[in-house]
């Protein structure tokens, strides 16, 4: 009840104040704070402290108490310039890049945001958060840092990072300044795998000792000799029986490959996607060489992470 | 759920509120005093390990034994001297109820306060230099407790040599504003409410019947 009250009002004061909200809608990397885009706010200790300043301040006025009021002017004014401290951790404060490496949906995906700053001092108690996950980090004088922000992942395909805010309540927790970044920016999800997924297939009996992989290991024949063929391949005397020039040919059966096929499963698209998903992560997982063939593309064979990796992107990107 | 407060952080809070107490150990009664010491003590033996929050049974007789020192010592808790050494008294005892930095920050808060007050009985230049290095040490405290600490003790030294740096640059900064706006300020021409100790509450010093001698 209360989150839905916030995000109607949210969103009624994106609707209504624009010059507040504009930095919201997503924009190209790098980005880059300054003062017009960094807001500040007490915090809820800021507010008490707030009212017990007020206090201090009409005691030591009602009790004509000189030193009193010098004290409280003196907390008044330190509170004041910590103001201006705060705002000033997120100011020249830049995201350069965000990345993640790709999981599954359904599992959290680790966003990689590389903050670098490009003047002021150090930055040490800057906070990243996207609804309920927050990290904290801090940012070297004129360097660079990474915040790590754990996301959840519900469809496969290319994600989009959202809007996340960056914060900070430093030097003394009584006003927080904070900033909202919205990069163009997407990471990529994978299909999730089926659970209960039938055995990964064999080779496909249609093509068992039928295709064949040039150049190979084993003996497979003559052929007429083609320019740029090693002389050493030559095969001398049965050229000269035939007198035309021929050379040796060897190859390897493929049927070894493990052929995944889209159009041999009688399922609906995404349950395909699943099952295709569990067996190219199978077939990586035991070292097999294996074939996808999708409705637009015919992958392999390969073998390998980086070649499953390639078939795990076609499979989150298809339509 | 705020962060919880390391051992080493609630100490730093004990020297704070030990400072504190030290700049109002003139008027309060040396009893009271050496009392409020002693649960100090207590309350940094107790945190020796880890700090959390005390049982309701050992709070409430801590509260009452305070309540009787106050009493025994100053008087009644009205009134202005007794008002404030159980002010002084409750930011003590608040000690026991601490476990997170949210706390930690209120009683800063309030060490803040109760060193205005101590101006309620005393207006002397060391003193008023005194707590103005207090409400210094208060800010470094805030900063300390507001830094995500490992908990160490060396993540500790690392924060409160960088809390000393902002807090002392901060307050620098912030003098001449505190010049400038000492002398500007608009004062009352007549308290908002009687301000018991006042001037304008005196009574002549001669009976009101006595002649002039001539």
């Amino acid at each position: 009840m209360l989150a839905r009250w916030r995000d109607n009002l949210m969103r009624l004061a994106e609707l209504r104040l624009p010059a507040l909200t504009r930095y919201r809608q997503s924009e190209p990397l790098p980005i880059r704070l300054h003062p017009r885009r960094v807001y500040i706010l007490p915090t809820r200790f800021g507010l008490g402290f707030a009212v017990l300043l007020m206090a201090m301040l009409i005691g030591a006025l009602n009790f004509n108490n000189n030193p009193a009021l010098l004290l409280a002017l003196l907390v008044a004014a330190t509170t004041m310039i910590g103001f201006h401290h705060n705002v000033g951790q997120l100011n020249k404060v830049e995201l350069q890049g965000v990345a993640a490496d790709p999981v599954h949906a359904g599992q959290p995906i680790r966003l990689r945001l590389n903050f670098r700053a490009t003047g002021g001092s150090e930055r040490p108690e800057l906070i990243v958060d996207q609804n309920d996950t927050q990290t904290r980090f801090s940012l070297p004088s004129e360097g660079a840092a990474e915040a790590f922000l754990l996301l959840p992942t519900l469809r496969r395909g290319r994600m989009p990072v959202g809007r996340f805010r960056i914060w900070t309540e430093y030097p003394f927790g009584i006003t927080w300044a904070w900033s909202v970044l919205h990069p163009q920016a997407q990471v990529l999800v994978y299909p999730a795998p089926e659970h209960a997924a039938p055995a990964l297939p064999t080779g496909d009996p249609r093509e068992q000792g039928q295709r064949l992989r040039f150049p190979g290991d084993d003996w497979h024949g003559l052929r007429e000799h083609r320019p740029g063929d090693p002389p050493k391949h030559v095969a001398w005397k049965p050229s000269a029986r035939q007198e035309r020039l021929l050379v040796k040919e060897f190859a390897d059966p493929q049927s070894q490959a493990v052929l995944l096929d889209w159009h041999a499963l009688h399922l609906d698209k995404e349950a395909r996607i699943s099952r295709l998903t569990r067996w190219v992560i199978d077939a990586r997982d035991r070292q097999l060489p294996f074939r996808l063939r999708l409705p637009e593309i015919d992958l392999g064979p390969g073998i390998g992470p980086a070649f499953a990796a390639s078939c795990l992107r076609e499979l989150a990107l298809l339509p | 759920m705020t962060a919880p407060l390391d051992r080493f952080r609630y100490r730093l809070l004990i020297a704070l509120i030990a400072l504190m107490l030290g700049g109002h150990a003139h008027w309060m009664p040396p009893l009271y005093v050496g009392w409020l010491c002693a649960v100090l003590a207590v309350a940094g033996w107790r945190a020796r390990h880890q700090v959390r929050a005390t049982d309701a049974l050992i709070r409430l007789p801590l509260l009452l034994a305070t309540l009787a020192a106050l009493i025994y010592t100053v008087g009644s808790p009205i009134g202005r001297e007794g008002g404030s050494a159980l002010l002084g008294g409750l930011i003590v005892l608040k000690l026991f109820e601490s476990s997170g930095r949210r706390d930690a920050r209120v009683i800063t808060a309030a060490a803040l306060f109760f060193c205005m007050i101590g101006f309620l009985f005393g207006q002397g230049l060391t003193l008023t230099l005194y707590f103005c290095a207090v409400a210094c040490a208060c800010f470094v405290t805030l900063h300390v407790v507001s830094s995500s600490g490992d908990g160490s003790w060396l993540g500790l030294q690392r924060d409160l040599r960088r809390g000393l740096r902002v807090a002392g640059r901060v307050v620098a900064a912030s003098i001449p504003l505190t010049v400038l706006a000492f002398v500007f300020f608009p004062r009352l021409s007549s308290p908002l409410w009687g301000a018991p100790g006042m001037p304008r509450m005196a009574r002549p010093a001669f009976p009101t019947g006595c002649a002039r001698a001539h």
